[in-house]
């Protein structure tokens, strides 16, 4: 009889013990409301950034994708930061016919902070930061933050109150 | 002492019935009975044809592409199957029967949703009959999923699966208690580790609402190739062989015509059976409906498996070389010939793992089989095979230092955009023109198909040749571009 109210209890302290759950970390999609890492300097109406969307990046590439308004004439430079020399660029932004589009694949990016710059003809320069995590530690870090599970100690716990 | 031999005898009996069970099963799914089909089966002494190859019927059914996606907004995509995922989703497929099923219908944000998770993603030429994706599909199950044009499978926990028949913008996700395919894992594991193309969702690259994957880039090349066609009207010998195939011991009491077109007509009793080769390679066979044979209608399946098996007895469905050639299904089109029901089976093959394309005004399609009750009545085939010399480089100047390099895809919709622009205009009238410039590109953007790869067949304009080609679908325009400039090669309004 005791062994079935104690079996009985250890399951209910099974259901009942704190869990932890993992989500997946889409960090190429930004969640609602996030702020972008754009530092917009009074030129709007040159470029519309369609890619990267978020700031945090957790590949080794990168897809950037750069609308060009009202036919600015526009340069792309990106650094790995804090460094000065260019990783990519200075590249003349050139879209043909009347579709605007500038798309580039970035590959082989190493863990870091980046800086996009974009120099605009007659005003002010568009900078978009982003950093790049690694994949495998970004996992690693999201397993070590679940809590873990102590369901002795839960059952001690509850059947000492 | 009676007791215990009796034991060892059901013992014996037990394991004898389970060895059973798995060699019928093998059969009956890997390798189609050749006692099945006695209206098509080859008699007397006529060989089988110059081929002998051996395709499953699994693979005739395989996806016209598959999308990996590795979660994270990471997708690629595969014009072949070399790792063998479509054998292990259809196990997983059979292994979910109908009794262990959750059926539900989700909106397309929860396909959408699923598409970002780890998971497979089989694309289908066409909607395919539910009948055909899964053999032990019954009641329940057949009753809330009619068609289906793409199968997604997760690769989580218990590993649900989703189907899509886009064409009626229907989703279902099927869940069960059925546990991970630990080696389909491993596989994308392994694709992801290797060097792989990045596919992007259209709204990353042009910033409208289109889900549809576009590749970025693209690492490989693919070659133009010199073919020849699989069929030489002039070549006697050669399609008298394969004419043997359709009249078996009545060979002998076969007429052959020779136009002067160079065609080749075979004929048997007045018409009732006939086949004729063109000067071009192209094959048709036509049978006169039997009544008896076509008395009582078959399923989908069942009509399946008889094409599959007539292709198989009837040139079969490999290259002369002995390679498979790849096939996938390209439609499916119930069909009523004197008050007879019946289908229409259509497929596409492969050239260095991409589809093939016909230009319809030269053959159209590659192999199309009609089947009334059990007869099949149209056999259809053309195939290009690689001319014996060996594959050559292309050697046009192009602009680009590096020499042969294949065009990016979006500089190829960057180049020829105001074509593309100009069809669609003309296609929608006259209310689209008076809106916004912007709000046009965005909607035609938004009107992308996904892009594709494959062989465009040129012959129209060079000899024999099977020249590279993206294919992008805009609206109801199909347009094939070159791989290496980029330039229009054909596009046809469906």
């Amino acid at each position: 009889m005791r062994k079935r109210i104690l079996t009985g209890i250890l399951i209910l302290a099974i259901f009942t013990a704190s869990t932890g759950l993992v989500f997946a970390d889409d960090s190429s999609s930004p969640a609602d409301g996030a702020d972008y890492a754009i530092n917009v300097l009074a030129s709007k109406g040159a470029i519309e950034i369609i890619s990267p969307k978020g700031n945090i990046i957790v590949q080794d590439s990168v897809l950037i994708s750069v609308k060009v308004l009202n036919n600015a004439s526009v340069i792309l430079t990106i650094y790995k930061e804090p460094g000065t020399k260019p990783i990519f660029g200075p590249q003349k932004i050139e879209p043909e016919n009347n579709l605007n589009f500038y798309t580039k694949h970035l590959k082989g990016l190493t863990p870091g902070d980046y800086k996009m710059r974009f120099d605009i003809q007659n005003k002010e320069p568009v900078i978009k930061r982003f950093t790049v995590k690694d994949k495998e530690a970004e996992i690693r870090q999201s397993l070590k933050q679940i809590p873990k599970m102590n369901i002795l100690g839960n059952l001690f716990k509850q059947l000492s109150q | 002492m009676v007791s215990f031999k009796k034991e060892q005898f059901k013992t014996i009996l037990l394991v004898f019935l389970i060895l059973m069970s798995m060699m019928l099963a093998h059969q009956l799914w890997m390798d189609v009975p050749l006692w099945r089909f006695l209206s098509s089966k080859p008699s007397g002494n006529m060989e089988l044809g110059k081929k002998e190859g051996i395709v499953n019927i699994s693979d005739a059914m395989s996806p016209q592409s598959i999308t990996v996606n590795f979660g994270g907004g990471l997708h690629t995509v595969l014009y072949a199957d070399a790792y063998g995922l479509w054998e292990k989703v259809l196990q997983i497929l059979q292994e979910k029967n109908a009794t262990e099923i959750d059926i539900q219908e989700v909106d397309a944000l929860k396909w959408k949703e699923a598409q970002n998770v780890k998971s497979i993603e089989m694309k289908f030429a066409c909607r395919m009959p539910i009948e055909i994706l899964s053999k032990g599909i019954q009641g329940a199950f057949k009753d809330k999923i009619a068609f289906a044009d793409s199968i997604l499978l997760l690769l989580i926990e218990n590993n649900p699966v989703y189907m899509a028949d886009s064409q009626e913008e229907k989703y279902y996700r099927l869940a069960s208690s059925k546990g991970i395919q630990d080696e389909l894992i491993e596989k994308v594991n392994q694709i992801e580790s290797k060097e792989y193309t990045h596919y992007y969702p259209i709204e990353d690259i042009y910033g409208v609402s289109n889900y549809r994957l576009m590749p970025v880039e693209w690492t490989e090349s693919l070659p133009e190739i010199k073919t020849v066609p699989e069929m030489d009207a002039a070549d006697d010998l050669g399609i008298k062989s394969f004419a043997g195939t359709f009249f078996g011991e009545n060979f002998d009491f076969v007429r052959k015509i020779r136009e002067t077109t160079g065609s080749v007509i075979y004929t048997y009793g007045y018409g009732k059976k006939s086949l004729k080769i063109n000067s071009l390679g192209v094959a048709e066979y036509i049978e006169e409906i039997d009544p008896q044979k076509t008395a009582a209608s078959v399923g989908v399946w069942e009509a399946f498996q008889i094409a599959f098996q007539f292709v198989q007895e009837h040139g079969g469905w490999t290259y002369s070389d002995g390679n498979s050639i790849k096939p996938f299904i390209k439609n499916i089109v119930p069909v009523e010939r004197e008050k007879r029901k019946g289908y229409r089976f259509i497929f596409g093959y492969r050239f260095n793992d991409v589809p093939v394309y016909h230009p319809p005004q030269i053959a159209g399609e590659a192999l199309e089989v009609e089947v009334i009750g059990s007869q099949v009545n149209y056999y259809k085939r053309f195939l290009k095979e690689k001319a014996s010399e060996a594959v050559y480089e292309y050697e046009r100047e192009l602009e680009y230092d590096d020499g042969l390099e294949m065009m990016v895809v979006t500089d190829i919709i960057n180049k020829n955009f105001d074509v593309i622009e100009k069809d669609y205009l003309r296609n929608q009238g006259q209310n689209i023109k008076e809106m916004d410039e912007e709000k046009i590109r965005d909607e035609i953007l938004e009107s992308m198909d996904s892009i594709g790869l494959g062989y465009y067949d040129q012959s129209a304009e060079k000899i024999e040749v099977l020249g590279p080609v993206w294919i992008l679908k805009v609206g109801n325009i199909t347009y094939y571009f070159d791989v290496y400039d980029g330039s229009i090669v054909s596009r046809f309004e469906n």
